[in-house]
């Protein structure tokens, strides 16, 4: 259930995730999902299949860039972040970090008795 | 030919993928087969049977259905934003070229050119009493109706091309705004540069050959009457397409 409702929470920011992880450094698809599973230590384990069409919007929208290299006798796409993804990652932290700060705010208010597992 | 699960789920996208551009369902299919195979290997290194390897890395990957639809409403979104948005960048330039021929007719008119010379001829029927009176009122020094006319003519067509200029100003201001700071710019980029600079060639360089035309037949048929506003405006348009065709050239030139 919490698994499913994290799930669901991440896909309304999986451009801003991804663009994240691409800050780190080029990847194909496979290593940017174990980056992301192994940065949020397993909890953004999403269904894998889900981040390639949300790479391909990213990249129509010039966030990211991607080439096809072999390597050991395999082609593979490899994506990379734009000057553009970099400026829209920027501002979309800045977004993210005003909307958990608000949030923190008003959930700081709740009542102890009713944050205790 | 038997297959494991994997092949089966490249078999269903395939099937899937049918509706997309077959460069991006190739495209696709390569990624699918890529992490799939990956996926299982490391399935594999921790002890899992190849059947079973495969069969975790389809579930992993998820339903290839939703995969496909996923992708086809991507690109039919950004298709549609960026023709809008290249729609709406290509007429703003076109109504800034129309305001620069205004320009450049102003700059005629200034230089030494009739009023003739931007507008006429005046119609073989003439004009009705009150149409004179009211050009008679606009140039109280001209000595007949027809005089009066083309002069204010004239001003308009310098007066209404620049006005339409401003608004092609505004609308590129608008169209920038909105990129930088409305909705993100990136979301609101534009038709691959190719697209928008062959249209811009051919918009432009059409329109050039037209306004050259009428220009080349008012000379011929009426003495060069009202010549200057074809020209103005055609030596803009074909500008414009020379601006457009060396940035498609560019373009085609570093595609190889």
């Amino acid at each position: 259930m919490a698994q499913q409702a994290l799930r669901e929470g991440v896909k309304g920011h999986l451009d801003l995730v991804l663009l994240g992880a691409l800050a780190a450094g080029p990847g194909h698809g496979y290593a940017i999902i174990s980056s992301l599973k192994q940065r949020s230590g397993g909890a953004l384990d999403l269904p894998e299949g889900s981040v390639y069409p949300a790479l391909h919007r990213l990249e129509d929208m010039g966030l990211v860039q991607s080439d096809w290299s072999s390597a050991e006798g395999r082609r593979r796409r490899e994506y990379r972040l734009t000057p553009t993804g970099a400026s829209a990652l920027r501002a979309g932290r800045a977004e993210w970090s005003r909307l958990s700060t608000a949030i923190d705010a008003v959930l700081a208010a709740v009542p102890p008795r009713l944050v205790a597992p | 030919m038997t297959g494991g699960p994997v092949d089966d789920y490249l078999d269903q996208l395939f099937v899937q993928l049918r509706s997309h551009a077959p460069r991006d369902a190739r495209s696709m299919l390569s990624e699918t087969e890529d992490h799939l195979r990956d996926a299982a290997h490391e399935a594999r290194l921790r002890g899992l049977s190849d059947a079973d390897a495969e069969a975790e890395a389809v579930r992993r990957f998820g339903d290839a259905r939703l995969l496909a639809v996923a992708d086809r409403r991507r690109g039919r979104v950004w298709v549609a934003r960026a023709t809008l948005v290249s729609a709406w960048s290509l007429g703003a330039w076109g109504a800034v070229a129309v305001g620069s021929s205004g320009l450049l007719a102003g700059v005629l008119r200034l230089a030494g050119g009739t009023a003739g010379f931007l507008a006429g001829p005046w119609p073989r029927g003439g004009a009705g009493a009150a149409a004179c009176a009211r050009w008679l009122s606009l140039s109280p020094h001209a000595t007949s109706c027809a005089e009066a006319a083309i002069a204010d003519w004239a001003n308009e067509v310098v007066a209404y091309r620049v006005a339409f200029g401003l608004l092609g100003v505004l609308a590129l201001a608008a169209l920038a705004v909105a990129r930088r700071s409305l909705v993100h710019g990136p979301r609101w980029s534009p038709l691959p540069s190719l697209v928008t600079d062959t249209i811009g060639t051919a918009m432009f360089g059409a329109s050039g050959a037209v306004l050259a035309g009428l220009g080349i037949d008012a000379l011929a048929v009426s003495s060069g009457s009202g010549v200057g506003q074809w020209l103005s405006a055609a030596v803009v348009a074909l500008a414009a397409a020379g601006v457009f065709g060396l940035r498609l050239l560019r373009g085609l030139r570093a595609a190889g």
